[in-house]
């Protein structure tokens, strides 16, 4: 981490023209990166200052994504079931022929 | 943007290799996924991947099965506009080296494009990530 000015919450909010529960969540989200000490976050104001450019660009949309590591958007899909025999590295035509048999029931 | 953000856009092949553990390539995708987890990622995808594997999954698990995968889906989802998507047909019947793609490949595409984005997860290796501009 840079040696930047190390800010609040409350600034944080103010910088960024968000409420301070909007910048709470960011933090628990991992949407911005803080610091907690003593139940209390600091945030660098540098990394502030690029997070609230970052909020106004076509990007915005990949902010409000939670880092795969804490939100796991795939998890409750792993294995759900076996198709049976299929390879879907020789593409997706080959991967419909495997089931074909199935379409014709 | 930070560079300390790390996005990836998941293909219809990723999704569909992940939920079905019949696939050659399941064990690798879910070993791809954990990689990507543990790397910091933020993965989206687009209502046109979605409805490729969806549509995959129907035919290979079943209908009910494909139901309850899309039911599970949390994923981000990137919602082109009017201007990406013209820009996508422009895009498919100009590059030549999207002759060969469907049209989905093509929007997915454009997607990463307006979002900066250069990693896919894909199993399927003819995924055009080249394309992207």
């Amino acid at each position: 981490m840079s040696q930047s000015e190390q800010i609040t919450v409350q600034e944080a909010a103010r910088l960024l023209g968000r409420s301070t529960e909007q910048v709470r969540r960011y933090l628990r989200e991992g949407k911005l990166e803080g610091t907690r000490i003593g139940g209390q976050w600091f945030i660098d104001r540098k990394r502030t200052e690029t997070f609230r450019r970052d909020l106004s660009s076509p990007r915005a949309f990949l902010l409000e994504i939670a880092p795969a590591r804490i939100a796991d958007p795939l998890g409750a899909t792993i294995g759900i079931g076996s198709g049976g025999r299929s390879d879907l590295s020789l593409g997706q035509a080959a991967y419909r022929e495997s089931f074909r048999w199935r379409q014709r029931r | 943007m930070s560079e300390h953000l790390l996005a990836a856009f998941v293909d219809a092949s990723a999704l569909v290799a992940l939920a079905d553990s019949g696939d050659a390539t399941h064990a690798g995708a879910v070993a791809a996924y954990e990689q990507l987890r543990e790397g910091g990622y933020r993965l989206f995808t687009t209502e046109y991947a979605i409805t490729e594997a969806y549509e995959l999954l129907r035919l290979s698990l079943g209908n009910d099965l494909a139901r309850s995968w899309l039911a599970k889906l949390e994923i981000a989802r990137y919602h082109l506009d009017e201007a990406d998507i013209a820009r996508a047909h422009h895009r498919l019947v100009t590059d030549d080296r999207l002759a060969s793609r469907s049209l989905t490949d093509a929007l997915n595409i454009t997607a990463m494009e307006r979002l900066g984005v250069h990693d896919a997860f894909a199993v399927d290796a003819g995924f055009p990530v080249d394309s992207i501009g």
